[in-house]
């Protein structure tokens, strides 16, 4: 009994202290806060947050264009804006021991009312100088002779087509897309099939939505960002 | 039988044991050449060429753990033109806990990327000038997990011509979901899952999900050949949630002891395999992020290190303990507090239906009663442990109890493995293609063992086996030792031929010609007589006949004869003990064509022409 007494004192003191200590740095470093870091409460009203494993990937609660936000690879080795509506299928998420290799699944919420799903795999051993059979299987998964654009930027090759065989089905109508981003400054590439539905009954067409849907994937292609190893090192320095 | 190189189900099955071999180039086609002759009792005339994928430059840099080797049997006179990709099982088969774990929980990546790049890369390296990679088959052998990932490779991006698999890890619904976009589109339209969450899948009816899988995917399967073990775990797995059993199938008994897992997990009810699924999600998880601690971390929270420390600090120290692991112990509390309540609830479920379980197992003898009894306790233990620590309440003050409870916690792991283990150890090997290889090589008279084919036969009632490898082996190396000896003796008896038998001959030729001279020009020579002999010279004197008398002893006493017969014996000896023991083999198998065939292979090429050689 002696000797739970004077753990007892021993652990109240020592929970003052550090309770005190937690106190007075809380407010300083709010702002630097991740997400995952962040109570409940203070965490915006928008699914991606709200979902605990999502949550865990998100980079920031700040909304950097119409309804994205900044999601950062398990990887650590690429980021990209994602829609807050997403979800991420815990189950689907596979991460390579060595973090290489990273894939998974999304369920995302429209503001218009429709959903989409949104697959990913990325890899950093993918070189740009076979991006053309990298498409052909893209064309092969797809089941489709998929035809695509190409966007050039600095440090990435953006490559997106529409599949025509999606958008013919019985229940609601869909529009699927594939796109690959072949790293240029280094090795990696990202694989993502992209469907959108718009559920029967629905206000909203499918063929209405056609441009915003490829507004946004332009815009989500194009915030794909490879972090080199270096960054990824700098990265975890500022945490 | 088809016009596939490698066409019989023992051909490819010994083809994928040796890959986990990881030989170099030489060996690896050495030992596939070898492999063929003692399966067919024909050696294999054509071009082979090999691709590791460590050297391919599509997967440089790729960790994903994937390993596989490609092979390419070229013929252009046979039209023959295939290439094998044998993808390995898994790096390091012993993990059979994480290859359980991923399995039955189907999370674990999928390497269908790397096996599509590595495909091209073979195509890439064995293009050959006279046929285009249209014309080329290719053809996937694999086991166990790696079966997984070329069918999911296979269903998701059609890899492959044709695909054979041994013991495989069968693909789950839920894999497909994930991987295979028109299958995905398929499922949502008919079962309406909700697009905005994927996760909804899990509460769909899994027999309905199973039967659309396969009936999807009934086409593409067609080039699917398995071949399986009632026996193996993985078998009794698929037919378990999700789990879809595509291609054709063939079942056999490997271990006839016992009576297969499959009867015994199907009288499991699916909430409960939901439940070890969910757990084997959890435990997967964990063992992809490190050792058998993090595992427990993982599922209870409890940080066992962390534990270790407060032990090992005893009554004194745990002050000093706590003041420096502060954070850690307070992370630690939060964290069993989250996920204990959850573990909880899964051990309860499964303990509430262990009898069932155990009671199979003990039905099906794969355990005994005394050990049923020490595995019910211990279920019961670890639950009311578990239980202990729940019902206290969680504060730091606690800690303490926390740590009495983890402690006892911790030596459960080994109650269980010293039952389990032995039945694992029955299991694992009902998974390896050993024990498959033994089964199918049953009624053609073969055994195997590691990469030996052993064959077995009758004499005077008995069955007898003889490792047929071994005993090729011994034949060569013994034939290739005597031409060794052989020559040996040549250069001996060359030696004493030269050096003294025709020497002194030689030399005795040499004194007999100048002894003829000497005699019939008795004056050529009195100059040196002479001068030898006559001291004085007293007027003129002439040397009129010179007569020599000679003895020259014979060369005796250096014989070599007794030498080179001992030699000779020897190797006669050797020689007779080769020739008898295939005998031997051959009388015994006098019906078996392909043995035959073998030692006369060896005898008439192997020897005479010796660039065959080689093929050993």
């Amino acid at each position: 009994m002696l000797f739970n007494k004077k753990i007892m004192l021993f652990v109240f003191v020592s929970v003052l202290i550090s309770g005190g200590c937690q106190m007075a740095n809380g407010n300083n470093q709010e702002e630097q806060l991740k997400p995952s870091e962040m109570s409940v409460e203070d965490l915006p009203d928008v699914r991606a947050f709200q979902d605990e494993f999502t949550r865990s990937f998100m980079k920031s609660t700040e909304e950097v264009a119409d309804n994205l936000y900044p999601f950062e690879s398990g990887t650590g080795l690429y980021e990209m804006w994602i829609p807050g509506g997403t979800v991420i299928s815990k189950n689907s998420y596979t991460l390579e021991s060595e973090e290489t290799f990273e894939s998974f699944l999304t369920g995302i919420e429209n503001n218009n009312g429709s959903e989409s799903s949104l697959q990913m795999t990325f890899n950093n051993f993918d070189k740009i100088e076979f991006v053309e059979e990298y498409l052909d299987s893209v064309k092969n998964q797809a089941d489709e002779d998929i035809v695509f654009e190409k966007t050039e930027d600095s440090n990435k090759d953006i490559y997106m087509g529409k599949l025509e065989s999606s958008s013919d089905n019985s229940f609601g109508e869909t529009m699927s897309y594939a796109i690959f981003i072949q790293n240029k400054s280094g090795d990696g590439s990202a694989q993502i099939f992209y469907t959108t539905s718009c559920s029967e009954g629905s206000d909203v067409e499918c063929t209405e939505l056609v441009d915003d849907e490829e507004n946004k994937l332009t815009k989500i292609a194009a915030s794909f960002n490879f972090l080199n190893t270096n960054s990824k090192e700098e990265d975890k320095d500022e945490q | 039988m088809n016009n596939e190189v490698l066409f019989s189900e023992s051909l490819r099955l010994r083809i994928i044991e040796l890959e986990y071999k990881n030989l170099d180039e030489e060996n690896f086609i050495k030992e596939v050449k070898r492999i063929y002759l003692e399966e067919t009792g024909e050696s294999l005339e054509l071009e082979i060429n090999y691709l590791s994928s460590n050297d391919a430059k599509r997967l440089e840099g790729d960790k994903s753990g994937y390993d596989g080797t490609a092979i390419h049997f070229y013929s252009e006179k046979q039209n023959i033109d295939q290439i094998y990709i044998i993808s390995q099982g898994s790096t390091d088969r012993t993990d059979w806990n994480y290859n359980v774990g991923s399995i039955f929980a189907g999370t674990r990546a999928t390497q269908s990327q790397s096996i599509y790049r590595f495909k091209e890369e073979a195509l890439e390296n064995f293009k050959t000038d006279s046929k285009s990679q249209s014309t080329t088959t290719i053809i996937g052998l694999s086991h166990s997990l790696g079966h997984n990932n070329n069918i999911i490779a296979q269903l998701s991006e059609d890899v492959f011509d044709k695909l054979y698999g041994v013991n495989g890890a069968q693909p789950t619904i839920y894999q497909l979901f994930e991987t295979d976009i028109n299958f995905r589109e398929a499922l949502i339209k008919r079962f309406k899952i909700n697009r905005s969450d994927p996760d909804s899948i899990y509460g769909l009816p899994p027999d309905e999900l199973k039967a659309f899988g396969e009936d999807y995917y009934k086409d593409k399967a067609q080039n699917i050949h398995q071949t399986l073990s009632v026996d193996d775990l993985l078998f009794a797995l698929a037919g378990t949630r999700g789990f879809v059993m595509l291609g054709n199938v063939e079942m056999v008994d490997t271990n006839p002891e016992l009576s297969g897992l499959r009867d015994m997990m199907d009288k499991v009810p699916d909430e409960i395999i939901a439940d070890f699924q969910q757990l084997a999600i959890q435990y997967a998880d964990a063992s992809e992020k490190g050792d058998s601690d993090e595992v427990i971390k993982e599922l209870t929270g409890i940080d066992m290190k962390l534990v270790d420390k407060y032990r090992d600090g005893g009554v004194l120290g745990f002050n000093f303990v706590f003041a420096s692991n502060m954070k850690e112990t307070e992370n630690m509390i939060q964290d069993v507090k989250t996920k204990l309540p959850e573990l909880l609830r899964l051990v309860r479920h499964i303990s509430d239906n262990g009898e069932i379980i155990v009671n199979e197992l003990a039905a099906n003898g794969y355990i005994s009663e005394s050990e049923k009894t020490t595995l019910l306790n211990e279920i019961e233990s670890v639950r009311s442990n578990l239980e202990t620590i729940l019902s206290n309440e969680f504060s730091v003050t606690k800690i303490g109890d926390i740590i009495s409870a983890a402690s006892s916690l911790s030596n459960s792991p080994d109650v269980f493995k010293k039952i389990l283990g032995p039945l694992l150890k029955e299991i694992v090997h009902s998974h390896s293609i050993e024990e498959m290889l033994n089964t199918l090589g049953k009624e053609n008279g073969r055994m195997y063992l590691g990469n030996d084919m052993i064959a077995v036969g009758q004499q005077d009632g008995q069955e007898v086996h003889v490792n047929i490898s071994e005993a090729i082996r011994m034949y060569q190396e013994g034939q290739a030792l005597l031409e060794e000896k052989r020559g040996a003796i040549f250069v001996i008896m060359r030696t004493y031929q030269n050096g003294l038998v025709e020497a002194f001959d030689t030399e005795k030729t040499k004194v007999v010609t100048i002894i003829n001279d000497i005699e019939h020009n008795p004056q050529a020579y009195s100059a040196s007589i002479f001068r030898k002999y006559v001291y004085s010279a007293r007027g003129q004197k002439t040397v009129t006949k010179i007569e020599v008398h000679d003895s020259l002893t014979p060369l005796t006493g250096i014989s070599f004869d007794p030498i080179w017969e001992q030699l000779t014996t020897a190797i006669q000896r050797t020689e007779d003990f080769l020739t008898s023991t295939r005998e031997a083999i051959e009388q015994i198998f006098q019906k078996d064509e392909i043995i035959a065939s073998l030692f006369n292979y060896h005898f008439a090429e192997g020897v005479e022409e010796s660039g065959h050689r080689g093929v050993y």
